[in-house]
């Protein structure tokens, strides 16, 4: 990487937000990239030296859209708020590949519009409550110190009792403290995988050690936090290094800090690992576990291996004592019976019974349950 | 061009230039024998014998006719094109041998057999430089695959030769190394492969050897597929078996599920009954699939019957819940 934060050559900011507050911060902070305007309908050129272009433009959509989940999995629910689209870290295993095809990233800057259809949403019915979070299509931080959109998003939120905001990322970024967010509303969350996929399969990702140190930093601020295994991998030698990672999660945090924690299992769009090919990249040794075609159409490692997986994770988590708020991320009834011994819908949905980890603090007193079966 | 008469037993029929030299046929012998020689063989002038460059099978039929001679015309430099003066004398011969054979329907052997030859003589770039164009129209494929099967070892010639071997796996053989290859050399000589099959048994193989962190070769021997050639098989049960065997060493866990879902349902399902399992997508779901097709009353009466006794089958709630790691098999 050059000097320059995530390689970024460019800053492309469209004419329609070129004075908003987001494209002076980005301009700011991207010194060394080449700047200019682009009028309507002119496309973002090629980052020069082979770097980045990062393209500040409105978001002409909705800014809130529900998770893109298939109805044949249980999904938790999650909802999305749209601040910008494509990711700086370079992860093998990850879905924007197929959703984004080039290396561009995009910061929507009209937050304007953003609050406005936000606070609709959200002051329509102070009392129906939100789990909503920002890294579905993007990393949540990773181009935090450059837009400040999670700064702006936090200001915002401080007059909604009712949302709870998930910030989920692969960075230790904790400059959105700064906006001094409510400790109750809002989840920071990390994504965590086994040493070997984190050396071997993410490239510009933080530490390990350093995103727990992050998430310690926030537990000590009065946070509590989130933690996602997603996607948990099958290879040789993956039982070693999801205890190790299981293990390093409590020598730094405890059990009643997690909110709660995710489980998914790998999976992708079949014709992920053929991009990868075309890369020259050779294919990772997970990508060569026994994949059958799911019911969403994506390759999903066959179900004995995922409960197989599924099991020594809860087990593991268990001996640490955590015990409450584990859940899988888009899994069938029948994987969720094997592992757990109930399903979601035993919790009265998993959207609510998330929800209601969320915003209680001592966690949802009815997800004692999820102690594994042996 | 000196027209000369060589006495066939006095030629080199064995030169490695006539990479095509094949014996003569019955309908060339017969015509040689009513009509005698029509056309010329082509020799170029050398000390001493001089060389045939063309005429190899002619040159073999009269050879057993007594007293017959070989009429030929011997090219010398000064009758070439530049171009082909100027090559060496082993590039000069293969050039003129192929130049001699146009027209003729080259098989996949051919090729390599001819790329063999200006490969050893002048390189890759000979054979791409004059050997090339004259064997494969504008645009074939098999240019490339020729190329890429020319960087095998000469000994997997003969199962090209002998259709054992395609030349479309040209690239998925070489990318294997000489012990993988040598130790699939049994399967390569016991079954004839298509493209697709065998694209498939070495991707399993291979991708079965990274996972384990072995070598290809250690899969092949404990996967039971190289005790197959020996059992009498018929060549598509012995290809079956080849592939079914590489098949379950790289997916343990989707070929496991596989066999006890069929031995299950072959004993929850009365003997000929009409009515078929099958399980749920890629085992996802705890739930099995009935098929039937009905031409009659009677049939379809007959495959309810059937189904009610699927239902009442003591192993049917095994067969519902295949797909649970801790139901043992």
């Amino acid at each position: 990487m050059t000097a320059a934060p995530w390689d970024i050559t460019l800053l492309a900011v469209d004419a329609a937000v070129a004075g908003s507050a987001m494209a002076l911060r980005a301009a700011a902070a991207l010194p060394e990239a080449k700047q200019m305007v682009l009028a309507p309908g002119e496309a973002s050129p090629e980052a020069p030296e082979g770097g980045r272009a990062l393209h500040v433009k409105a978001h002409k959509g909705r800014f809130l859209r529900p998770c893109p989940a298939t109805r044949h999995y249980r999904c938790c629910g999650y909802q999305i708020v749209h601040i910008g689209e494509n990711c700086p870290m370079d992860c093998s295993y990850c879905i924007l590949r197929a959703y984004f095809r080039d290396r561009t990233l995009t910061a929507f800057a009209n937050t304007g519009d953003m609050f406005e259809e936000l606070g609709r949403t959200f002051g329509r019915d102070r009392s129906r409550l939100f789990r909503v979070g920002t890294g579905q299509f993007a990393d949540s931080l990773a181009l935090e110190p450059i837009t400040g959109h999670t700064r702006e998003i936090l200001g915002f939120l401080k007059g909604f009792d009712n949302v709870v905001l998930e910030l989920k990322s692969k960075t230790a970024d904790l400059s959105w403290l700064e906006a001094d967010p409510r400790p109750d509303r809002v989840l920071p969350a990390w994504s965590l995988n086994a040493p070997e996929i984190v050396a071997g399969q993410e490239r510009g990702t933080a530490s390990l050690e350093a995103r727990l140190a992050a998430a310690r930093t926030c537990v000590a601020a009065g946070f509590r936090v989130c933690l996602h295994f997603d996607p948990v991998c099958f290879f040789p030698g993956w039982e070693a290094g999801y205890a190790a990672v299981v293990d390093m999660i409590f020598d730094h945090l405890r059990p009643a800090d997690i909110a709660y924690m995710s489980l998914g299992s790998f999976r992708c769009l079949p014709e992920l690992p053929g991009r990868l090919a075309a890369e020259g990249r050779e294919l990772p040794l997970y990508m060569l576990g026994e994949f059958t075609l799911g019911a969403d159409g994506k390759k999903r490692l066959v179900r004995p291996l995922r409960v197989r997986q599924f099991r020594f994770m809860a087990g593991r988590l268990a001996r640490h004592g955590f015990t409450r708020g584990l859940y899988f991320c888009m899994e069938s009834d029948e994987v969720w019976r094997e592992v757990l011994g109930r399903t979601a819908r035993d919790l009265g949905g998993l959207s609510a019974h998330l929800l209601d980890a969320a915003r209680n603090r001592g966690g949802a007193p009815s997800c004692s349950w999820t102690t594994p079966k042996p | 061009m000196q027209p000369l008469f060589l006495h066939p037993r006095d030629l080199d029929l064995d030169a490695l230039h006539l990479f095509w030299a094949a014996p003569p046929d019955a309908v060339l012998t017969a015509s040689l024998a009513t009509l005698g020689q029509t056309t010329p063989a082509l020799a170029f002038a050398a000390e001493g014998r001089p060389i045939l460059a063309a005429g190899a099978r002619r040159a073999l039929a009269l050879r057993e006719r007594r007293g017959r001679t070989l009429a030929a015309v011997v090219l010398e430099e000064r009758d070439m094109e530049p171009d082909l003066a100027a090559l060496p004398q082993a590039l000069r011969l293969g050039a003129v041998y192929l130049a001699s054979n146009l027209g003729r329907t080259v098989t996949d052997a051919m090729a390599v057999a001819a790329g063999r030859y200006f490969v050893a003589a002048g390189g890759p770039e000979a054979f791409e430089a004059l050997a090339a164009p004259r064997l494969f129209p504008e645009g074939d494929r098999r240019r490339a695959l020729v190329g890429q099967w020319l960087a095998l070892p000469p000994s997997l010639d003969a199962l090209l030769a002998s259709g054992n071997l395609p030349l479309g796996a040209a690239g998925r053989l070489a990318a294997l190394d000489d012990a993988s290859r040598q130790a699939l050399a049994p399967l390569f000589h016991a079954v004839r492969w298509s493209r697709a099959n065998l694209d498939n048994a070495l991707t399993w193989l291979v991708e079965a050897a990274r996972l384990a962190g072995e070598p290809p070769a250690a899969i092949l021997g404990r996967c039971g597929a190289l005790d197959l050639p020996g059992r009498g098989l018929s060549p598509n049960d012995l290809a079956a078996g080849v592939l079914a065997a590489l098949r379950r060493a790289r997916y343990p866990a989707t070929t496991t599920l596989e066999a006890r879902f069929a031995s299950l349902s072959r004993a929850v399902t009365p003997k000929g009954s009409k009515a078929r399992l099958s399980p749920s997508q890629g085992f996802e779901a705890d739930a099995v699939t009935v098929t039937a097709t009905a031409r009659s009353p009677q049939e379809l009466a007959k495959i309810a019957a059937d189904i009610a006794a699927m239902a009442a089958a003591s192993e049917l709630p095994r067969l519902l819940r295949v797909a649970h790691e801790d139901d043992p098999a």
